[in-house]
């Protein structure tokens, strides 16, 4: 299909071999990996067996696989986006926060509405919930030019903080000795897809807001004109476009993907707001956005990764005693040389389209 | 007569990969020469030379320098044979002064001290040489570019070289300045110094050189004494093709005002007048040129025009309405196409596609948009029309504008802005950097909408562009316009003293 996209298409020789060089890095980070492994004393081959056999054999640790997941892509997807349209909000896992406390809301205090309408909406208030939060950065650099780099991380802190404070002197229970919210009401639940496991909504949610992600960016107006803006600002400016809406637009978008991703955790795995909400999803979206080069679509792939090795980290360390933080090194590991390799493979497609002189 | 070779060049081969950039290049250089490389972009010049100042290492072929065959790894070993090269981006600092940027890389004498005054004496001295004037405590930052140019000449000269390789070393200058930096040259000549100027203007290798190389395509075509040949025959070996240099115009037929600008000024944010009560106006079919050397408000008043920036004070009519509550994209809608002069930072999106660019002042509207999306199908089919109706080189409209070669980005530019029948054309520089070529299809493209009845502002530092495509010329010096003329009765001189800045008293009223 010559006509699909207007995206650049490489010619097949060159495109099969840029496809094979990330995957190549990832073998070769799993094999220092195994070095690593080997170094602790514990047979690697053991243990990456143990992994896999230990997720895939298991109905109760595979469905742990997308807790992690689901968080984990909307967090990415929010950073994409934003780096897209030349934002960098580095703050998702801030805004996360303020989505769930929003979502945990509307799910906690109101009662009596059927689920079709309950879910939509407290996931509606979770998106505005971290919109808002990456609303305050975005309208920092618009009229001050402060740089959002240093302001989303700022409001990081600040609103984790926050949260964990409105936990404890607003949410809480008084007969109740647990910093942690009442549950949300049943209504606001994402159904599970298979019983009795993690698999809920929230799975399907997350690819469907990837995919639709990816048609917004590369097929929609809207979109264009994020990207124009994100490329080069002074020609899209020339151009006409509106760079403040545009900036806006990402902006909003892009918090409240964040915020979405605290509300699918209230939502569909703790059913109620507590401060110790995320371990870090929003930093390692990050990561896993980095690696699939802000494509939407490559996201699904890196942050299933990423939950993957999440959930396989801790049965390594259970059934064979790989100790976490050599887990965390591999994870390390693959997110630089597959990161690395993309330059390798940019390399390789710019010459193999000619040098100039 | 017999001459001294003082470098020959054997053979030389560089392949990149998929272009040869240079295939077999052979050349020999005399003694005391002022020998021009003559070519269009990607010909192979700066390839060429980037080799012999040791930056690229030939796939094959050998260097004989002044008699011995030299293996050249680095700049270094150029510098220490006697090779200057300037470069076409200077590499100076700006904060530091001519004589820091000059001793900059040289060694002490005695480390660890440095005998500044021993040295600045040395400096002076060289300088004195060949006849070259310059204050050696201003920061470089201070000085104009012309000047700036002249410390690297003075540098090359301190650090003991006799052959010189300037790369386009006017692309940057006023032609005042390019004018000054010809004397400069032909001062060394006589001092004995041998000088390889780099170009893709025949104008200036037919006033400055000795000889002349033309290289094509990786290839040298051929090598001419400067008496012994002519424009035609060089950029017929240039280009490989007939150009006609005499721009066939048709009369001027000036139709209703499309643009007329009152008393317009500008400031800055710090109150400097950017601006100062310009009124033009331009009519349909017509093609006013403005002249002026660069940074005097050309910028600022076609931002002001396109409501890119805002005006103070003063009325700008477009079609016979007030714009100034207008915005861009309203002003592109109503028949307004501007191409900016950097077109790699104002005009293109790099990283996106032919095809992406193509849209990107009507992205949002239908045909491009069905509904809710972007119209794919159309926009692909879209995109290899205008391709094939510039004539834009390239395998795809699916390639990355960063891709394409300058001419080819130009014509992206023009397709874009053209292809929407517009009636007002404001046009930045619309050949810098281009090949002979490229300058030609350019400059009839522009002829053919202006006969279209589209009314075309032109702004250009070159003054030649301006003479031949323009109706009228108005000069712009520091924001303010110093008289308006008729390219067909002004002379070069007057319009050069405008933009020097003097105004001209006696105006012409020029009618068509």
């Amino acid at each position: 299909m010559e006509d699909g996209s207007i995206r650049i298409k490489q010619e097949r020789y060159n495109k099969v071999f840029i496809t094979i060089i990330p995957f190549g890095a990832f073998f070769i980070a799993l094999f220092l990996g195994a070095v690593l492994i080997f170094l602790a004393g514990i047979n690697p081959w053991e243990a990456y067996n143990y992994m896999l056999y230990s997720i895939f054999g298991n109905l109760r640790l595979f469905s742990e696989v997308f807790t992690h997941f689901v968080p984990l892509i909307f967090c990415a997807l929010s950073f994409a986006v934003a780096f897209k349209g030349g934002f960098f909000n580095v703050g998702q896992e801030g805004q996360l926060y303020f989505g769930a406390l929003t979502g945990a809301l509307v799910g906690i205090y109101i009662q009596g509405l059927p689920a079709f309408i309950h879910i939509p909406l407290a996931l509606l208030a979770g998106f505005i919930g971290g919109a808002f939060w990456c609303w305050i950065a975005g309208i920092l650099k618009i009229k001050l030019g402060a740089d959002e780099i240093l302001n989303t991380i700022m409001l990081s802190y600040l609103s984790i903080l926050l949260i964990n404070f409105i936990v404890m002197y607003f949410l809480k229970p008084a007969n109740s000795y647990i910093s942690q919210s009442e549950k949300i009401a049943r209504s606001a639940y994402f159904p599970k897809i298979i019983p009795n496991t993690q698999i809920n909504l929230g799975v399907i949610l997350a690819l469907l807001i990837a995919i639709i992600v990816y048609i917004f960016l590369f097929r929609s107006p809207a979109g264009y004109e994020v990207r124009a803006i994100g490329e080069n600002l002074e020609a899209a400016n020339h151009a006409g476009i509106n760079i403040i809406k545009g900036t806006m637009t990402v902006i909003i978008i892009s918090g409240g993907l964040s915020g979405l991703a605290g509300t699918s955790i209230v939502m569909g795995t703790q059913y109620r707001l507590i401060p110790a909400l995320s371990p870090g999803y929003g930093f390692e979206g990050i990561g896993a956005a980095v690696m699939a080069r802000n494509n939407p679509l490559g996201i699904i792939l890196t942050t299933f990764l990423f939950a993957f090795l999440r959930v396989g980290a801790g049965a390594m360390q259970r059934g064979v005693g790989v100790p976490l933080p050599i887990s965390w090194a591999i994870e390390g590991i693959i997110m630089i040389l597959v990161t690395a390799s993309e330059y390798l493979s940019n390399k390789i497609s710019a010459n193999l389209i000619g040098g100039r002189a | 007569m017999v001459q001294e070779i003082i470098l020959s060049l054997k053979e030389i081969t560089k392949i990149f990969p998929g272009v040869i950039a240079n295939d077999h290049i052979s050349l020999d250089i005399f003694k005391g020469e002022i020998h021009s490389l003559l070519g269009e972009n990607g010909a192979g010049k700066t390839t060429l030379m980037n080799i012999l100042y040791g930056l690229y290492k030939p796939d094959k072929g050998e260097i004989i320098f002044k008699g011995e065959e030299v293996k050249i790894h680095s700049p270094r070993d150029a510098i220490n044979l006697g090779i200057g090269m300037i470069h076409q981006r200077f590499m100076l600092i700006p904060r530091f002064t001519v004589f820091e940027n000059i001793i900059l890389g040289q060694p002490s004498e005695k480390p660890p001290l440095l005998e500044k005054e021993k040295l600045h004496e040395k400096i002076l001295r060289v300088a004195e040489r060949f006849n070259i004037k310059l204050d050696l405590d201003v920061p470089v930052e201070n000085l104009s570019v012309g000047t700036q140019q002249k410390v690297e000449i003075l540098k090359a000269l301190y650090q003991g070289a006799d052959l010189l390789i300037l790369d386009e070393p006017t692309s940057v200058l006023t032609p005042q300045e390019a004018q000054n930096l010809f004397k400069d040259l032909l001062a060394l000549k006589e001092q004995g110094c041998t000088i390889i100027f780099i170009s893709h203007k025949l104008k200036e290798v037919m006033q400055i050189s000795d000889r002349i190389t033309v290289l094509r395509d990786g290839k040298v075509v051929g090598t001419k004494k400067k008496l012994e040949t002519n424009f035609q025959e060089l950029s017929k070996l240039m280009v490989g093709r007939e150009i006609s240099f005499t721009i066939k115009k048709k009369d001027v037929q000036p139709g209703r005002e499309v643009l007329c600008l009152e008393d317009i000024s500008m400031k800055n944010k710090k109150g400097l007048r950017l601006l100062k009560n310009i009124s033009l106006s331009a009519r349909s079919g017509e093609i006013l040129g403005i002249a002026g050397v660069d940074g005097n408000g050309q910028r600022e008043l076609a931002d002001a025009i396109c409501r890119l920036q805002k005006i103070d004070s003063g009325n700008i009519k477009m079609l016979g309405q007030e714009v100034s509550s207008s915005s861009p994209r309203r002003l592109y809608e109503q028949g307004l196409s501007y191409i900016p002069a950097d077109r790699k930072r104002y005009g293109l999106i790099l990283n996106f596609t032919i095809a992406e660019n193509l849209i990107l002042k009507d992205y949002y509207l239908p045909p491009f948009k069905r509904g809710l999306f972007l119209n794919v199908p159309y926009i692909n089919d879209y995109s290899k029309k205008i391709i094939v109706a510039y004539d834009i080189k390239t395998p795809s409209h699916l390639v990355q504008a960063s891709k394409l070669s300058g001419g080819n980005q130009q014509k992206v530019v023009l397709g874009r802005e053209l292809s929407k029948c517009p009636k007002l054309l404001i046009v930045m520089e619309p050949t810098q950097g281009l090949d002979v070529g490229a300058c030609e299809f350019v400059h009839n493209k522009l002829l053919d909408e202006r006969d279209k009845g589209v009314a075309i502002l032109l702004f250009s530092t070159d003054l030649d562009e301006i003479m031949s495509l323009s109706d009228r010329i108005a000069v712009i010096y520091e924001g303010e316009i110093m008289g308006e003329v008729d390219p067909r009765k002004a002379d070069v001189g007057e319009i050069g003293l405008m933009m020097a800045g003097v105004k001209y008293l006696e105006k012409e009223v020029v009618d068509g």
